[in-house]
């Protein structure tokens, strides 16, 4: 297992947003974490990557206990993230945007940047090939020394992912990537997925699109009022009665 | 095709009239107040890289400022160590004060962080008043020795080519920062704190860096100071003076590499110019209507007009110097 979860709650003031949820991603697989909204699928994504604290509980990656790191460690040792509104660092170019996630791979110091070495300069080449080379696999190689404001809804989504791989990571959280895509970036979108995971890079990822989840996951987790009330394919959870009651009430079952 | 770049031709004569300023003007009040401009520059400069580039705020740098000063001063007259000592001192102590001043802009920002530094400030000010058999207190410290090089004290113009000399390096070494993944990590941290954080940047250790060379920068000032003053009061150290230092930097501009410098040379000539032209009565309030319009009609500082006017419609968005250069490199390589 390269994720667990071991009865992780979290508690906003009086609001149980995640309630003792357990919860494993085998490596090598794309895992969806499904539910209406408010479910707490965010509140779960943002205490793996560090951006909020648990209340209680654990977060166990490769084995290794997680829960008390910040999140600037937490993405060092192998957990990139995208966000549900997408974050990128506006008054940075396309290609800056990359490199910010490029930072733990400089190894020079604070005397090579005051006194500008050779060294310094061609770790700044090579890092910049690595992020163009990566820009260009996610289709955004022309869009380069834009800045992200400039660029289609799509196409900001996509960076937003270019970014998170530029930390090289080991697990892939996604928030909603297909949320308000057209239809072609969509397509764009799954394929790009797709192309990782044959790259053995392992997902977790929450999403609301049926279509999304039936093409690109293997197993599937489902959120209700943060707990998890069942787990399995697809398949089985289109079936589930739990999980349809949980989307369309009761009275549908 | 011969075409003469005026542009280039305006910019060496500025850089030539710098240079052998202290030649042309023979007024030595007003090479003293050159020499005070270079200090502020170096001061402010160290401001604008805190709030411009790294997002922080302080209201506290005469704190810093204080603090180089009265190091330098004490270890060189009362202990009679050399004034390069004193200087390495004033700028350690200074490092080590906002090293501590860094701890609560990880909790705070904008209004309770500059109370804080306000708060800052004033410590160090009732400090210098009341911790009198160090600092003097209200009367004041005496006999600070000259720099000097071998026999030669330093006169204004040693001070003057001294001063301008450092203030470069200090522009050149934040300029590099700025322009490499440091000052890239910077400016991503203050677009988005949380986006940043999950990139992998520890940005509370980024604010520590920021405080720490802002702090250092304030230290050198302060200690370079009380050399060219010879004599220290509490009076330039008061809250006004931090409030200053920010105007410097605000109206120099604060996204811009020589922001401090050309906003540490305005208001360090404009009251003292308008307090000899009849203005007595009025050149605080000039300066300060000044410094209101500056903020409100160009937010971005005088630096940027005066950036723009010389290179005309900027072609690339980057930030940073060094990806241009090297996109440069790339493209004309492929053709």
């Amino acid at each position: 297992m390269i994720l667990q979860a071991k009865n992780l709650t979290k508690v906003f003031g009086g609001v149980i947003a995640n309630k003792e949820i357990n919860l494993n991603v085998e490596e090598g697989t794309v895992t969806a974490l499904i539910g209406p909204n408010g479910s707490g699928k965010t509140t779960f994504i943002n205490q793996v990557s560090g951006v909020l604290k648990p209340t209680s509980g654990q977060i166990l990656f490769k084995d290794k206990d997680i829960t008390s790191l910040e999140a600037h460690d937490i993405s060092r040792i192998g957990i990139a993230r995208t966000f549900q509104k997408i974050r990128l660092f506006e008054k940075l170019t396309v290609i800056e945007n990359v490199l910010v996630a490029r930072r733990k791979f400089f190894k020079c110091g604070f005397l090579d940047i005051v006194f500008h070495t050779k060294r310094l300069k061609n770790e700044e080449k090579e890092q910049l090939d690595i992020a163009l080379n990566l820009l260009q696999r996610l289709g955004l190689a022309d869009e380069a020394w834009k800045m992200p404001g400039e660029l289609p809804y799509g196409k900001r989504r996509a960076l937003e992912i270019a970014r998170a791989l530029a930390l090289e990571p080991k697990l892939l959280l996604l928030d909603e990537p297909a949320a308000g895509m057209t239809r072609n970036e969509f397509a764009s979108i799954i394929d790009i997925i797709q192309k990782l995971k044959e790259q053995g890079i392992t997902m977790l990822l929450v999403e609301h699109t049926m279509a999304f989840i039936r093409e690109t996951s293997d197993k599937v987790y489902v959120l209700n009022f943060g707990e998890v009330i069942a787990e399995g394919t697809f398949e089985e959870m289109e079936h589930d009665p739990a999980v349809v009651a949980a989307y369309l009430g009761e009275e549908s079952v | 095709m011969r075409v003469v770049n005026w542009k280039k031709i305006l910019l060496i004569i500025a850089l030539a009239l710098v240079v052998v300023y202290p030649f042309l003007d023979k007024n030595d009040y007003r090479l003293y107040l050159a020499n005070r401009a270079l200090i502020h520059s170096i001061l402010a400069s160290g401001l604008v890289f805190l709030t411009g580039f790294a997002g922080q705020i302080s209201l506290g740098q005469a704190g810093f400022y204080a603090i180089g000063a009265y190091t330098s001063a004490y270890i060189t007259t009362r202990l009679g160590m050399p004034i390069i000592l004193g200087i390495v001192c004033g700028i350690l102590l200074s490092l080590g004060a906002g090293l501590i001043l860094s701890i609560p802009s990880f909790k705070l920002k904008a209004f309770f962080l500059s109370l804080v530094t306000i708060a800052f400030g004033q410590i160090v000010y009732v400090l210098i008043l009341n911790l009198q058999s160090i600092t003097g207190g209200p009367y004041g410290f005496f006999g600070i020795p000259p720099m000097k090089v071998g026999q030669y004290y330093f006169d204004n113009k040693g001070y003057y080519y001294t001063f301008l000399i450092i203030l470069v390096l200090v522009i050149l070494i934040i300029y590099r920062i700025k322009n490499s993944y440091l000052g890239r990590s910077m400016f991503a941290i203050n677009d988005d704190v949380i986006a940043a954080e999950v990139c992998g940047i520890n940005s509370k250790q980024s604010k520590i860096f920021a405080f720490a060379l802002s702090a250092s920068l304030a230290g050198l000032a302060g200690s370079l100071y009380a050399h060219l003053a010879g004599f220290l009061s509490p009076e330039p150290f008061t809250f006004f003076e931090s409030s200053n230092f920010v105007a410097m930097a605000v109206v120099g501009g604060l996204r811009n590499i020589l922001g401090g410098t050309i906003g540490g040379v305005i208001l360090t000539f404009l009251p003292e110019f308008l307090r000899f032209r009849g203005w007595e009565n009025y050149y605080l309030i000039v300066t300060s209507l000044t410094v209101v319009l500056v903020v409100v009609f160009m937010p971005n500082g005088l630096g940027n007009i005066i950036f723009k006017l010389f290179r005309g419609k900027t072609h690339s968005h980057a930030i940073h110097k060094e990806i241009t250069t090297l996109r440069k490199e790339k493209e004309g390589g492929t053709k």
